[in-house]
């Protein structure tokens, strides 16, 4: 990662401060002029320029001036949008797998997955969203991923702040036994977590306890010693025999009945160990020679656990979650989840929610698409249930959708498009809804808008001039710019080497 | 109509004592009674289509345009409704046929054409102890229950050509059929589905046609054999089906196709099966870009695919650069191995790696048909042919289209017959 460079973070910088002119480092604007502009912010302009600087977008307009000093790029009439999202990928991650919320799927990103970038950027595709993927159960994290130009043309990329989600699966494509016990450690996992934060509490009012019986004793000491000054030599030595004595005989439980009733009453003694904490034992007695008249015993911390931290950021509403479930039953498992423990999640794949679409409604739950895509054997999938038109029925019903690649193989992000396009063929305003789909549908959901998935001012300067209307579909991608730089141009079609 | 769905046996028996009497008095005209039954009202008189787009016979686009359709269910005429004196403000000659204007922006497309399925085949679909045997008839193993033939119709196929599986050095032959029987319904056996019973031969060259234990049992085997047998086929005076068809093979009298699956296949088809007589239409599931050159030395159009949305970049480049080189292109369609689906977005995924619009929409319409050798039946709009059409959405080669409706033979089967 350190190898990706300077350049990048200044261009990621660039991209993520609202002020472009903040970060000249090239102050030359970059301007777009003769361009179809698709905003998707509910506008076209024909004949338009779009002013860039520093990679971040300042202005969109029919009849703008261009700047004197700028490098004019002329669309010549071309269609101009954004750049493409999935909001779901495993693009750059080798082999996704990670069944730990320690994970996070930047760490196993891979900046010189070139062929997989180059495919992408080609179909017009500048950020993903990066699903750590795995097993079922309690995943890895993932984050969202912007791509950065790079000299040679290729991909590489940078975690943008603020996209990241924690991804459950409750293996859906599991027989009914599998996924009751996926459901069940799942929903541990999560009582663990509290127990944990219960524990640390606990431990934190232990040893508020503890400090303060300290400095009781320490006062009583202080008092005994000056009273002690006063009727000095009285029974000193053999008491603290005893003492001695009586500190080895605790140690061996067998002995306890036969143990000559305490001289004094004990005071209740703290608790060892923290509930689950699991901690090393403390060491209290090491100095058990001392002239204390009981034992005060140190709580002991309980063991650091990051994964459960993780899960504590998700109860805390820091952090979203991804629930990764097909089946009705399995969504409606998700549902009890988040109801349980008030999490925010979002359910990934969906293929039956159209039978649980009210319930998802209800609990204003938004959910992530699969490709409705042609399947080999597709006479044998797992979800016979699944509908062409999934879409329509969650629209009716009122629930939020995006369309992801589903992480099914790095080259999928690159025809995010084509599938958002197949999730809504039934629907009269597919092509132009499509497009919202993976663009400021996507950025809203990744709730990154003000960065990325429209053309407008602040925005980052991510997009993809196409030779046609994206809308229908035959047009191809010309050329790609990210943060106002070219990162792909079309080159002609192979010849058959004749 | 809907009848045959809810109790098909039902139907069968009267279908079956209708013909009985059909055929012994009640026919009228060309038409039996039989097939009335199975129509629309409409269609006695034919029907008039006007549409905002149609798929003209070279691949664009044609806007406003009409489709006439005779009472026998073809086409009696197409074209742009201006020329046809169908325009705005005309007075639609329409000829007591009922006119259907379809919805704001759909287009007119001809029913799909999907080559190299293995629809509707039971009880294995190649032989084992026989390398070639050309009179290995697909249609023998027609079985007219499976459903998957009723999602090819819903995906806008409407005619396919059946094919032994590639196993074989010479496989068989294939068979052309439409996915909604034409006439009356007959069960368990093709009846009017059948656009060709005597479809091309059907070869293959690559490892699927290896052995372990016959011959061949490598690719310098498999081509050694075909010296061998093939020299010998023009000589041969066999008077068995076989033999006889072996001998019109290599004269040349056969259409065939051959599946070459590596490029050292698609090689051999130029080296060693031309100089022998055999022009074969080859099917390549392949790097188009690595043997571009020795496909288009075939002179014949090339079947590519099917492609998917994991095809490595020759695949998806391969139809553009092929099409460029003024090769024709058809998709196949493998159902029911792929999802009817795979068709169109094999035509869509293409367009966008670069290939011309209309070539692409030839590539499941027009190309195929030709390479079936069923041109004159389907696979166009053109005077004569069959009225089999499909009502997309919007442009068929983008994915944001849907199938509205599929008819065919000039009555609407979708939706109607078929939910």
């Amino acid at each position: 990662m350190i190898g990706v460079g300077l350049g990048l973070s200044i261009l990621l910088a660039g991209a993520t401060s609202a002020h472009g002119q903040f970060f000249n480092r090239g102050p030359k604007p970059v301007v777009f002029e003769h361009a179809h502009v698709l905003t998707m912010t509910g506008r076209e302009l024909e004949d338009a320029v779009i002013i860039t600087r520093g990679g971040v977008i300042e202005q969109v307009g029919v009849g703008v001036a261009i700047p004197d000093d700028a490098r004019v790029i002329d669309a010549g009439g071309m269609t101009v949008t954004p750049g493409l999202i999935d909001v779901s990928s495993v693009l750059g991650l080798a082999s996704p797998s990670s069944n730990s919320p320690v994970h996070y799927a930047m760490d196993a990103f891979d900046p010189f997955d070139m062929n997989t970038f180059r495919d992408a950027v080609r179909n017009g595709v500048t950020t993903v969203y990066l699903s750590p993927g795995g097993g079922v159960g309690v995943g890895g994290r993932g984050c969202v991923v912007r791509f950065s130009p790079r000299s040679n043309g290729g991909g590489a990329g940078e975690a943008v702040e603020g996209g990241e989600a924690l991804h459950l699966d409750l293996g859906s494509s599991g027989g009914p036994i599998g996924r009751l016990h996926t459901y069940n450690s799942v929903w541990r996992t999560f009582k663990d977590a509290l127990d944990y934060r219960e524990s640390l509490e606990t431990y934190d009012e232990e040893l508020e306890e503890y400090i303060e019986k300290i400095k009781e004793r320490a006062e009583k000491e202080a008092k005994e010693e000056a009273e002690g000054s006063d009727k000095k030599g009285k029974g000193g030595n053999g008491g603290m025999a005893e003492v001695s004595d009586d500190g080895q005989r605790l140690s061996l439980p067998g002995d306890l009945q036969e143990e000559p009733p305490p001289r004094r009453r004990p005071r209740p003694r703290p608790q060892p160990e923290g509930n689950g904490g699991g901690g090393p034992p403390a060491k209290e007695n090491g100095d058990g020679d001392k002239k204390d008249e009981e034992e005060i015993k140190k709580p002991s911390q309980p063991r650091p656990n990051p994964a459960a931290e993780v899960l504590l950021r998700v109860i805390d509403h820091e952090l979203p979650v991804r629930i990764r479930a097909d089946r009705d039953a399995d969504i409606l498992n998700a549902l009890q989840l988040a109801h349980d423990f008030d999490i925010d999640i979002v359910i990934e794949g969906a293929a039956e929610s159209h039978l649980v679409a009210d319930a998802l409604a209800e609990a204003e739950v938004s959910v992530v698409l699969d490709p409705y895509m042609e399947r080999s054997g597709y006479r044998n999938d797992v979800y016979q249930r699944r509908q062409a038109d999934l879409t329509r029925v969650l629209d009716e019903a009122g629930v939020d959708w995006v369309i992801g690649s589903g992480g099914r193989g790095a080259n999928q992000s690159r025809f995010i498009l084509f599938h958002a396009q197949q999730a809504l063929s039934h629907d009269t305003d597919g092509s132009l809804r499509a497009l919202e789909a993976v663009t400021s549908d996507a950025a809203a959901f990744l709730g990154l808008s003000d960065q990325i998935g429209s053309i407008g001012w602040g925005r980052s300067a991510d997009l993809v001039l196409w030779d046609g209307d994206p809308r229908s579909g035959s047009a191809v991608v010309d050329s790609v710019y990210i943060g106002g730089r070219q990162v792909y141009r079309r080159t002609p079609v192979p010849g058959i080497g004749e | 109509m809907k009848m045959t769905m809810i109790n098909r046996a039902g139907v069968i028996g009267i279908v079956g004592l209708a013909v009985a009497a059909a055929t012994a008095s009640l026919v009228s005209g060309d038409e039996p009674i039989v097939t009335a039954l199975r129509s629309e009202v409409l269609r006695a008189a034919g029907v008039v289509v006007l549409a905002d787009h149609a798929v003209g016979p070279d691949g664009h686009l044609i806007d406003d345009a009409v489709l006439v359709v005779d009472a026998r269910g073809r086409i009696r005429e197409f074209g742009s409704a201006a020329e046809l004196g169908y325009g705005e403000g005309e007075p639609r000659r329409s000829g007591g046929r009922e006119v259907i204007e379809l919805p704001d922006g759909a287009v007119l497309c001809p029913g799909l054409v999907a080559v190299g399925s293995e629809l509707w085949v039971s009880g294995g679909n190649y032989e084992q102890t026989k390398s070639i045997d050309p009179s290995l008839s697909v249609i023998e193993a027609f079985d007219g229950s499976q459903s998957s033939v009723v999602d090819a119709l819903k995906a806008g196929i409407t005619s396919t050509m059946v094919i032994p599986r590639p196993n074989n050095v010479v496989c068989g032959t294939a068979a052309v059929l439409k996915t909604w029987p034409c006439g009356p319904e007959t069960g368990s056996l093709p009846g009017d589905r059948v656009l060709r019973d005597d479809g091309p031969v059907v070869l293959a060259l690559g490892p699927s046609t290896w052995d372990f234990a016959g011959e061949p049992t490598s690719r310098a085997g498999a081509l050694a054999l075909i010296r061998r047998e093939f020299d010998s086929a023009k000589d041969a005076d066999g008077d068995d089906e076989a033999s006889v068809r072996m001998r019109q093979l290599v004269s040349g009298e056969l259409d065939s196709i051959v599946w070459a699956a590596e490029v050292e296949d698609v090689q051999a088809v130029v080296r060693v099966l031309m100089p022998r007589g055999v022009n074969p239409v080859v099917f390549h599931g392949g790097n188009p870009l690595e043997c571009g050159a020795w496909l288009k030395e075939t002179g014949k159009p090339v079947v590519l695919g099917p492609l998917g949305f994991g095809s490595g970049p020759g695949q998806l480049y391969g139809p553009a650069a092929l099409s460029q080189s003024g090769v024709e292109i058809a998709f196949a369609g493998q159902m029911p191995v792929a999802a009817p689906d795979s068709l169109r977005i094999s035509a869509a995924l293409a367009a966008r790696y670069g290939m011309d619009a209309a070539a692409a929409r030839r590539a499941i319409t027009s190309v195929p048909a030709a390479v079936a050798g069923v041109s004159d039946r389907v696979g166009s709009f053109a005077p004569g042919l069959d009225a089999d059409f499909v009502v997309f959405s919007g442009d068929p080669i983008s994915l944001s289209s849907s199938v509205l409706e599929v008819w065919v033979n000039g009555t609407r089967v979708m939706p109607g017959a078929i939910e």
